[in-house]
C-alpha cells in the first residue's frame, strides 16, 4: 500500500537518486580496488547498517493534521557514533539518504574522527509550512526517531533548510523525553546548534577556514609564498567568504568572483569585506561592485590566477572548461566541484586538485569540537577552536599528502584510499562479532 | 564526490536567474542555495501560509 506522504502533490522531479547511490559506491570501489580491500569489509562498506524510516503526525496551524515522512540512513559505525546532517527538502528519499550516508562515512574518517556516517532528513518544502509549523515538525520527527538518534550512537547536523535553530529543537526534544536526572548529558545529541544552548564559537567560519589552511599547508609544503599570489572564488557564501578572508590575511590576492548573480573582476585586487559587505546591502549580490569589472559567466574559470576555489556547488569544472584553466592548485571547498573527465585533463595538465573530501572537512570537524565540549562540559573559546582546528586539519593533509607522495596517486584517490583503510584497519583490529 | 541525485534548485529562490550552473536538475549541495525558510530565526514572524497549498491529510 502506498503510504500517505503531506507532500504528494509537490510537483519536484527526483532524478538520478539511484544513480547517486551508483556513483558513491563506484568511487568507493575504485579505492577500495586500489588498496586491495579484505572481500568481506568491502562487503560490509558496499550496504547501509540501517535504514529507518518515520511517517509521523503533525497538527499544523489551522487544526488540521498532516503525515510526514523522516529518514534517517546510518552507513557505518566502525569508528564511532554515526555522524551526518538532516536536510528539510521535498527530494529528500531513502537512496539520496544512503548515498550521501556514505560519503559521510568516508569524510569522517579521513579527518581522523571517531565518527561513522550517517544522513537523514524530512520530504518536504520548508516554504510551505510557518515557523511554528516547522517547530512541530522537528520536534516529532525527533520523537518518532526516538533512541534511533543519541549522543553515543547518531549525532545529526544542520544541512539544507536546517539550521542553528532546528538542531536546538532537536537537542531540547530528546533532552526533554529524558529522565530529568539524564537530561544535561544528552545535549550533544545533536551538534550544530546554536552558540548559547552548546555550540561552538567559531562555527561559522569553520568550513572555509578549513579550506584555507589545506592551501597553507600545500603551499608550505611545496615553498610557494602566498603572497602576492592571486585567486578566484566561485561562491561568496559562507564556505567561499572565509577562505577568501584568510587567504587575504595572508598576502594573497582576490582577482575574481561568481556568485549566483554573476562575475566580476578586478586584476589588482577586491578587498574581501569591502565586497561582503557590498554584497549585504545589495540583497546579497556581488553584482555592481564599484571597485570590480563584471565579466562574463563562461569566461569566470578561466580568469589568470595561482588559486581556484570552487566553493559554491558541483560538477563546475568539467571535459568542457577545465583546459581554460589557469590556475596550478585548485582548492574544492564545495561538494564534487570536478568532474571525473574534468580531474582527468586537470591532472595532465599538472593541476593540483585538493579534494572536496579533505578540503571542505572544517565543519565536520568543528561538529566534532562541539560534541567534545558538550560531553565534557565544557566551553571553548575561538582561539582555541582556532588552533585546535588547525592541527586537526593538518594531520588529514599530511596523511594526505605522504602517501599520494608513497603511492604515486593524485590527492583524491589518496584520500579515498586513507578513509577506507582507517575503516578496514579497525575491522582487522576488532574482527566480525560473533 | 561527482554525485547527483537531489535536487535543490526547484525549491531555491534563484532558480530562474541563477548564473553558475544550467544543470539545474543536478545540484544535491550548494553554498548559494537559499530557500523562504533558510534562516529559521526565532525572531522571525511565523508566515501566513495558505493551507490549499498543502495537502490535507486528516481533518479533525
Amino acid at each position: 500500500m502506498e503510504p500517505i506522504l503531506a507532500n504528494k502533490k509537490l510537483k519536484i522531479k527526483k532524478p538520478n537518486a539511484r544513480n547517486m547511490v551508483e556513483n558513491v559506491l563506484e568511487q568507493f570501489n575504485s579505492a577500495a580496488d586500489s588498496i586491495k580491500l579484505h572481500p568481506s569489509i568491502r562487503k560490509i562498506l558496499s550496504i547501509t547498517n540501517n535504514e529507518i524510516i518515520v511517517h509521523f503526525p503533525v497538527k499544523m496551524d489551522n487544526g488540521d493534521v498532516e503525515i510526514f515522512t523522516g529518514y534517517r540512513v546510518q552507513h557505518n559505525n566502525a569508528l564511532g557514533p554515526y555522524k551526518g546532517g538532516l536536510r528539510y527538502h521535498p527530494t529528500v528519499d531513502i537512496d539520496a539518504a544512503r548515498a550521501l550516508a556514505m560519503w559521510m562515512t568516508w569524510k569522517t574518517s579521513l579527518a581522523g574522527l571517531p565518527y561513522g556516517g550517517g544522513k537523514g532528513g524530512i520530504q518536504l518544502d520548508p516554504s510551505l509550512y510557518s515557523q511554528s509549523e516547522l517547530e512541530r515538525i522537528t520536534r516529532r520527527f525527533t520523537y518518532a526517531l526516538g533512541d534511533n538518534i543519541g549522543p553515543e550512537y547518531d549525532i545529526p547536523a544542520p544541512d539544507v533548510n536546517t539550521s542553528a535553530q532546528t538542531m536546538a529543537w532537536i537537542a531540547d526534544t530528546y533532552m526533554s523525553a529524558k529522565p530529568q536526572t539524564q537530561r544535561s548529558m544528552n545535549q550533544h545529541v545533536v551538534t550544530g546548534k546554536p552558540v548559547g544552548s552548546g555550540g561552538l564559537e567559531g562555527r561559522d567560519r569553520a568550513t572555509g577556514y578549513g579550506v584555507f589552511l589545506t592551501i597553507k599547508f600545500w603551499a608550505e609544503k611545496n615553498k610557494v609564498n602566498l603572497k602576492g599570489k592571486t585567486f578566484i572564488v566561485q561562491g561568496f557564501g559562507n564556505v567561499g567568504y572565509w577562505a577568501a578572508l584568510f587567504l587575504e590575511k595572508e598576502g594573497a590576492k582576490l582577482t575574481a568572483v561568481q556568485d549566483a548573480f554573476g562575475s566580476i573582476k578586478n586584476a589588482n585586487g577586491i578587498g574581501v569585506d569591502s565586497l561582503f559587505n557590498y554584497m549585504q546591502s545589495n540583497k546579497g549580490s556581488i553584482v555592481g561592485y564599484n571597485d570590480a569589472t563584471e565579466m562574463d559567466n563562461k569566461d569566470f574559470f578561466g580568469t589568470q590566477c595561482d588559486i581556484l576555489i570552487p566553493a559554491a556547488l558541483g560538477n563546475q569544472i568539467t571535459e568542457k572548461n577545465a583546459a581554460d584553466i589557469k590556475a596550478v592548485l585548485i582548492a574544492e571547498g564545495a561538494n564534487g566541484p570536478t568532474n571525473v573527465e574534468g580531474e582527468k585533463i586537470l591532472l595532465k595538465k599538472g593541476v593540483t586538485i585538493i579534494p572536496d573530501i579533505l578540503c571542505n572537512s572544517g565543519g565536520v570537524i568543528a561538529s566534532y569540537f562541539e560534541w567534545l565540549q558538550n560531553r565534557n562540559g565544557e566551553l571553548w573559546q575561538l582561539e582555541e577552536v582556532i588552533l585546535k582546528l588547525e592541527k586537526k586539519m593538518k594531520e588529514s593533509f599530511m596523511k594526505v599528502y605522504d602517501y599520494s607522495k608513497t603511492k604515486k596517486l593524485d590527492f583524491r584517490t589518496a584520500a579515498y584510499c586513507m578513509a577506507i583503510l582507517r575503516i578496514e584497519k579497525a575491522y582487522i583490529q576488532r574482527g566480525i562479532f560473533p | 564526490m561527482n554525485s547527483t541525485g537531489l535536487n535543490l534548485c526547484q525549491s531555491c529562490v534563484y532558480l530562474h536567474s541563477c548564473v553558475l550552473t544550467l544543470q539545474k536538475e543536478k545540484v544535491w549541495s550548494c553554498s548559494e542555495y537559499e530557500s523562504n525558510t533558510t534562516e529559521l530565526s526565532e525572531t522571525k514572524p511565523p508566515k501566513k501560509v495558505s493551507s490549499k497549498k498543502r495537502k490535507l491529510v486528516v481533518s479533525i
